[in-house]
């Protein structure tokens, strides 16, 4: 029957609308729900839905017995009402196309922003919740989030959303009453909300890209349908309570605790306001395609600027005046340059919550005890490179979890606290950013990640390694030493990846470990994509830029430091210590460039834990550089991660490290064990 | 498709007359060593004096290597290398013309260096033929669109997206191997 069908299926929407805005005391939307209710049963009488029934009933109820246990009733018909309206569409094609005018992208683009935040929060105030320090100001918040996410929802009509927000919400009220307490099933109820409130978005905003609507996320019903049994519980066994009727739905209100509930926590009166010590700052929305394009000229304007107050003609001019207004334009555009990028930077704090999320989670999974511990929140970087940041972390926060801390019994034997930590640190060095991620756990295992280096063929079976070059071992593609793969890592997918991600962003990446005390990874990292800082050297009639990231020293060797091995490979003896050379005026057939080292200057360059030596003719200068795509339509190259403009308006070339010396040690032979023979001298 | 036997001359003279067609229109001409060459208009972004060009070390020969256009890092092609003729030295009329490309991978923009900028000719469809066969020279015929005619001289039309795209196949493919 087309015409039932039709009012049915307008009915259910109609009822999806008005639970999703109706509060547990306010009465006249209740009847009014009820009154659909009646009407929906009336189109569908020839096939009845129990659902329907069931709510008309407990609706009628709740109403006649005057208000007793209405966030219960209300929690069950809006369950009902879901359920309802996945049935006949879960049938339907998951995602097809939709027109979304300019206002609705924009009120939905606003929405997911602000929705995450209010989510980050949100998990904040939960682990805090876990450690037991949630006060009604607390539990307050708690709702507003979920209240503020369900109301831009409706609006915007995006039911899943409505759904769980709304649930969460109705159990968040009877804590605020005093009815629940958060803690224990509640408490991960609603952690599971945050994380399936994070799906639902990222739904949306795949949606809201692709043009197409929402798709259904199944776990949405079951998600409700535990909230809702938990409020039940909640709310069934005190039947007595009568839930205190107010005229406004004050936020505010304060909770009254039934008799014979035994466990509700004493609500500390609390101001509310920002938390104390925590200045109020303005903000402004930009499109950040203005922000990018801001930066880009600043960057142009650098260039110029250097051109401009280098520029031999005016280097003849004999005048105090000229010299100072170019010292003055110098310093204007630095700091012009400085607060651009500064534009772009975000704290890494938002990263940080999710790890410190995420490491919840893994404990939890692992049933062992760790806690995350951030440090330097505050510490800003580049916004994109705060994104890219986070899929490194995530790995190293597996792996420390996984592998690096050991179980609770296993602590206590060697005298540990039962509860790991993790200490998660951000801290500016020089024009970098450091970023590291320190674990209280066994630390590695040399032997074995050398066991299973040789026995995979990645080392030869006589060679011996340093512990730093034992320890990059774990960066090897397919590496793991763990015995059994577990769901959350021990694949050897993890460091490899973490390593390409630091190398993307032009980054380095360090691990330390001491057996039984733990292992810490640092990355360090430069503080936007877009400008490193680099020494300019020589090399015949050509200039090359070397990341200062890179650079251990640079010195000019003697002849008592050379060593060559047979006739290709070269070694200078650093310290003690062989390192290969690499003549970058022969690599590059660069003509005229000198070829007697002890007349050169060589740079000590270090990735991974391994160093090699390049020659140049000399080291020019050191300088900012804004690194620039090498022109786009050449083949990606083994030896230049990228180009920058010079100052006197040239192009440079940018050398990949991190390449050179993979390179270097597919290349040349060990040096390290066998010193050559002294014969062997040039 | 009718025709039970189309006479054989018919097919080629299709074809050139729908080729002709698309391919008229307005051209920028230049030079390498004695011929010229005409790209078109539309492709071309800007013309450039010569300057100093950075060499990438790695690179094939024709790829001199990259220049700073007002900030942005293009790669600049010899072409004179590209088609098997000598090196380009610069004289005072060497020129960098600042093409755009599409390719597969978005729109490219590259500097391509010709020995001298001529002229934009205006060539009617009617003044348009095929490209000639080559033979096994060393010129691929699959970088001529056509060739033009204008006052007794030859212009080789040039497909300049496959000239370039197709160097970049042949650079990547020598740097794997």
């Amino acid at each position: 029957m087309p015409t039932s069908e039709e009012t049915k299926e307008s009915l259910i929407e109609q009822l999806a609308g008005l639970v999703a805005v109706c509060e547990v005391r306010d009465r006249g939307a209740l009847e009014g729900i009820l009154a659909a209710f009646v009407r929906l049963e009336q189109v569908c009488s020839n096939e009845p839905e129990p659902l329907v029934r069931e709510s008309r009933e407990a609706l009628a109820a709740h109403l006649a017995s005057d208000g007793v246990n209405g966030t219960a009733v209300l929690a069950r018909v809006t369950a009902n009402v879901l359920a309802l309206q996945q049935g006949p569409q879960s049938a339907e094609a998951p995602a097809e196309n939709v027109e979304r005018d300019g206002d609705t992208i924009e009120l939905m683009t606003d929405f997911l922003e602000e929705g995450g935040d209010g989510l980050s929060r949100a998990d904040e105030i939960l682990m805090a919740g876990e450690e037991g320090g949630l006060d009604s100001g607390n539990i307050n918040e708690l709702f507003r989030v979920f209240h503020s996410i369900k109301g831009v929802a409706g609006f915007i009509d995006l039911p899943q959303v409505i759904a769980v927000a709304h649930t969460t919400e109705t159990l968040l009220d009877l804590v605020r009453e005093g009815t629940l307490v958060l803690a224990g099933s509640a408490l991960e109820l609603v952690f599971d909300s945050t994380t399936l409130m994070r799906k639902l978005l990222h739904e949306v905003r795949a949606a809201l890209e692709g043009g197409t609507t929402v798709e259904q996320v199944p776990e949405v019903g079951q998600l409700v349908k535990k909230l809702q049994a938990e409020i039940a519980r909640a709310a069934l066994p005190s039947g007595s309570v009568v839930a205190p009727v107010s005229e406004a739905y004050e936020i505010f209100a304060a909770p009254v605790p039934g008799p014979g509930v035994a466990s509700v926590r004493a609500p500390a009166p609390e101001v509310e306001g920002p938390r104390q010590g925590e200045r109020i700052r303005e903000t402004l929305k930009v499109d950040v395609q203005r922000v990018d394009s801001v930066v880009e000229m600043i960057g142009e304007l650098i260039i110029v600027e250097s051109m401009v107050v280098n520029a031999p003609e005016l280097a003849a001019i004999q005048s105090l005046k000229l010299r100072n207004y170019l010292g003055q334009l110098t310093k204007i555009s630095r700091d012009l340059q400085d607060v651009a990028m500064r534009m772009r930077m975000v704290p890494v704090r938002g990263v940080f919550q999710k790890m410190a999320r995420l490491t919840r989670d893994l404990a939890h999974k692992t049933g062992k005890k760790v806690v995350l511990v951030p440090v330097g929140e505050e510490t800003e970087m580049d916004r994109s490179m705060a994104e890219r940041l986070e899929e490194p972390l995530v790995h190293m926060v597996r792996n420390a979890v996984d592998h690096g801390v050991e179980a609770g019994e296993v602590r206590r034997t060697q005298g540990k606290v039962e509860q790991a930590t993790l200490r998660l640190s951000a801290v500016h060095e020089g024009g970098n950013i450091v970023i590291e991620l320190t674990d209280d756990g066994k630390g590695l295992d040399c032997k074995a990640l050398l066991a299973k280096a040789r026995s995979r063929g990645l080392v030869g079976a006589d060679e011996v390694l340093t512990d730093a070059e034992i320890h990059a071992l774990i960066f090897a593609p397919g590496f793991s030493t763990a015995v059994e793969v577990t769901e959350l890592s021990g694949r050897g997918v993890g460091m490899d990846v973490v390593k390409r991600n630091v190398e993307e962003m032009r980054g380095r990446i360090d691990v330390g470990s001491k057996p039984g005390q733990g292992t810490s990874v640092r990355l360090v990292l430069p503080l936007t994509l877009a400008i490193i800082d680099g020494m300019l050297i020589a090399c015949g009639p050509e200039r090359f830029i070397v990341p200062s990231l890179s650079i251990v020293e640079s010195l000019r060797p003697t002849a008592g430091m050379l060593y060559s091995l047979g006739e290709r490979e070269e070694f200078v003896d650093v310290r003690g210590e062989l390192l290969p050379l690499f003549r970058l005026g022969k690599l590059f057939n660069v003509p005229g460039a000198v070829s007697d080292p002890t007349q050169a200057l060589v740079v000590v360059v270090e990735s991974g834990g391994r160093k090699i030596v390049l020659m140049a003719d000399d080291v020019l200068a050191q300088q900012q550089v804004v690194i620039k795509p090498l022109g786009a339509g050449l083949p990606d190259s083994d030896h230049f991660s990228g180009a920058a403009i010079l100052s006197d308006g040239r192009a440079g070339l940018i050398l990949n490290i991190d390449r050179l010396i993979a390179q270097s040690a597919k290349n040349t032979t060990r040096g390290r064990r066998e010193l050559p023979t002294p014969e062997a001298r040039p | 498709m009718t025709h039970p036997l189309p006479p054989p001359a018919e097919a080629p003279a299709a074809t050139e007359s729908s080729v002709s067609r698309t391919l008229a229109g307005k051209f920028m001409t230049f030079k390498l060593a004695r011929e010229e060459y005409g790209l078109a208009i539309l492709k071309v972004r800007e013309l450039i004096g010569l300057m100093e060009i950075t060499r990438v070390p790695g690179t094939q020969g024709f790829i001199r290597g990259v220049i700073n256009l007002r900030g942005k890092v293009i790669p600049v092609v010899d072409l004179r290398q590209k088609f098997g003729m000598e090196r380009t030295e610069p004289t005072d009329q060497t020129v960098i013309i600042v093409v755009q490309l599409t390719t597969a991978k978005g729109d490219l923009t590259m500097g391509i260096l010709v020995d001298e900028v001529l002229e934009v000719l205006d060539i009617e469809g009617k003044n348009i033929e095929p490209p000639p066969s080559f033979g096994a020279g060393t010129f691929d015929s699959e970088f001529i669109l056509g060739v033009g005619k204008a006052e007794r001289r030859v212009i080789f039309l040039l497909d300049i997206d496959r000239v370039l795209s197709a160097s970049e196949r042949a650079a990547a493919v020598a740097t794997a191997a």
